[in-house]
C-alpha cells in the first residue's frame, strides 16, 4: 500500500486545485464588478490593476444615485410583490390540486384532472414565448 | 367544515351503503356529489389550465388562416397549410432550426457531464469547510437572473476593456469580441449556461452520492481499489439512474434552446449562429406582425415537443420502471 500514499495526495491535490479554480471563475467576475462599482470612472479607464480598488479614491456615488432615485426601490418593490404574491398563489393552487389527486381512487374524474394538468399540456400549443417572474429567481 | 379525508376520498367509503345497481351516469354523478369538496379544491387549478393552457390552443388555428387583426380569429380566411409550406421551404428557417438543435446538443453534451464531474469531485473532498465553501460559491450564479449575468458577461468579455481581453492582450494575444463574433457566440452561450447552473445541477447528484452505501467503498478499499477505480465502479454506477433521468428530461427541451439567455445575449451580428426558433418566432410574430407564420412555427414546435416528452417518458418507463412525468 505504499504506492498509494503518494498517489492519494496527488489525487486529492488535483481535485482541490480544480475546485479552487472553479471557485475563482465564479468569484473573480463578482469581485471585478464590485471593484468597478466603487472606482471613479476616470480612475477606472486609466488604471491597469483592476483587482484592487484605489483605496484613496473609492466612491459610492453610483450607489448613492441608485438608492436615492425612485426607480430602484419602485422596481424592487414590484419584484418583491410579484414573487411573494405569485409564490403564495402558486403554492395554494398546486397544493389544493395535488392533494385530491394523491388520494387513492379509481374515478374517471381523477384521471381526467391529472391528465389535463400534466406537463404534457403545457408544451403543446404555446405559440408565444412567455416572459416570466421577477429579477431574482 | 371539518371532514375527514378518507371519508371523502374513497369511492369505496360509500359503496357499502347500498348504492350499486345504478347506471354509469348516475354513479358518476353520485361520485361527484360525494367528493364535491375535493372537486372544489381542484377547481382553481383546473381553471388555470383551461384559461391559460387550453384556451390559448384555440388561437393556434391562426396557423392555418391568413390572420388579420381587423378580421379577428374567426373572420380571417382559411389558407390550409400555406404557412407551413412557406416556413419549411425558407432557407432561414432551416438555419434557425439547425442553430436550435446545435445549441441544444452542445448544452446536452457539455452541460450534463459538467455537474456530474463537480459532484464526483466534491464527493472526494474530505475537508468539510472546503467542500461547503465550494458548494456555496458555485451555487451563487444560479440565484441571479440572466439579465444580471449578461451584465457581468458583457463587462468581463467586452472587447475594449473587458478583463478577459485584458488578460489575452497581456499574454500577447489578439483581442476577441466574444459577444459579437459568430465563431465565438455559441461557445460563450453554452459556457455561461454551464457556469451559471453547474453548482445547482450538482445538488441532485450529490444527494444520490450520499445514498450509496459506505460498505461498498470499504469493501473496495480492502480489495485494494484505487480512488479512481472506486469512482468509476461505485460512485458512477450509483448515480447512473439519476443521470439517465436528468438526460431524459433535458431531451424534452431539444427545440427550446433557452429563449431568455439567447434573447438577452444575441445581436443582429450573430443571428447566423445564434438565432433560435423561439427568438425568431418572437421577432416574426410580435415585431413583424406575421402572426400566422409565427403560430405555424409554434404549432410545429409544440407537436415535436409533445412527441419528445411522450417518448422520453416512455423510455424512462422502460429503463427505470416508472415514468418521469406520469
Amino acid at each position: 500500500m505504499n504506492y498509494s500514499a503518494k498517489g492519494e495526495r496527488l489525487f486529492d491535490g488535483t481535485i482541490l486545485l480544480v475546485l479552487a479554480l472553479l471557485c475563482l471563475a465564479v468569484i473573480i467576475p463578482f469581485w471585478y464588478i464590485v471593484v468597478m462599482s466603487i472606482t471613479p470612472l476616470e480612475v477606472w479607464t486609466n488604471t491597469k490593476t483592476a483587482f484592487f480598488p484605489p483605496l484613496n479614491k473609492i466612491t459610492f456615488a453610483g450607489y448613492e444615485q441608485l438608492l436615492t432615485s425612485w426607480r430602484l426601490p419602485r422596481s424592487f418593490g414590484v419584484s418583491v410583490f410579484i414573487t411573494l404574491f405569485g409564490t403564495t398563489l402558486n403554492l395554494l393552487v398546486t397544493m389544493m390540486m395535488a392533494y385530491p389527486l394523491t388520494l387513492p381512487t379509481s374515478g374517471s374524474g381523477h384521471r381526467s384532472c391529472s391528465w389535463s394538468s400534466s406537463p404534457c399540456s403545457s408544451t403543446a400549443g404555446s405559440s408565444r414565448p412567455t416572459f416570466s417572474s421577477a429579477i431574482f429567481t | 367544515m371539518v371532514t375527514k379525508a378518507h371519508e371523502l376520498g374513497h369511492p369505496e367509503a360509500r359503496t357499502s351503503q347500498g348504492v350499486r345497481k345504478d347506471g354509469a351516469l348516475k354513479r358518476a354523478f353520485r361520485e361527484f356529489r360525494n367528493q364535491r369538496v375535493l372537486y372544489l379544491m381542484v377547481l382553481p387549478g383546473l381553471l388555470y389550465f383551461l384559461i391559460f393552457r387550453y384556451y390559448p390552443m384555440y388561437g393556434a388555428i391562426i396557423a392555418f388562416k391568413d390572420y388579420r387583426v381587423t378580421d379577428g380569429i374567426t373572420g380571417s380566411p382559411w389558407v390550409g397549410l400555406e404557412h407551413f409550406r412557406e416556413v419549411f421551404s425558407s432557407t432561414y428557417f432551416t438555419n434557425v432550426l439547425s442553430n436550435t438543435l446545435l445549441i441544444s446538443a452542445y448544452r446536452f453534451f457539455f452541460g450534463i457531464p459538467a455537474p456530474i464531474l463537480l459532484a464526483l469531485m466534491l464527493n472526494e473532498v474530505r475537508i468539510t469547510w472546503f467542500k461547503k465553501s465550494v458548494q456555496t460559491v458555485t451555487y451563487l450564479p444560479h440565484f441571479l437572473s440572466w439579465v444580471v449575468i449578461y451584465g457581468i458577461l458583457s463587462i468581463m468579455l467586452s472587447s475594449s476593456d473587458g478583463l478577459v481581453n485584458k488578460a489575452i492582450v497581456g499574454a500577447g494575444g489578439a483581442k476577441i469580441s466574444f459577444l459579437s463574433d459568430p465563431d465565438w457566440f455559441r461557445s460563450v452561450l453554452v459556457a455561461s449556461g454551464i457556469w451559471k447552473e453547474i453548482g445547482w445541477s450538482a445538488i441532485i447528484y450529490l444527494a444520490a452520492l450520499t445514498a450509496i452505501s459506505t460498505e461498498l467503498y470499504e469493501a473496495a478499499s480492502v480489495d485494494g481499489a484505487s480512488r479512481l477505480r472506486k469512482i468509476w465502479d461505485i460512485s458512477l454506477p450509483g448515480i447512473l439512474p439519476v443521470v439517465a433521468l436528468v438526460s431524459l428530461l433535458n431531451l424534452g427541451n431539444l427545440l427550446s434552446a433557452g429563449f431568455e439567455q439567447v434573447f438577452l445575449m444575441y445581436n443582429p451580428g450573430v443571428y447566423s449562429v445564434g438565432d433560435i426558433i423561439d427568438t425568431w418566432v418572437y421577432r416574426q410574430g410580435i415585431q413583424n406582425f406575421q402572426f400566422s407564420v409565427a403560430a405555424a412555427v409554434g404549432v410545429f414546435k409544440g407537436v415535436i415537443g409533445l412527441i419528445l416528452i411522450v417518448s422520453c417518458n416512455w423510455l424512462a418507463k422502460r429503463f427505470t420502471g416508472k415514468g418521469v412525468i406520469w
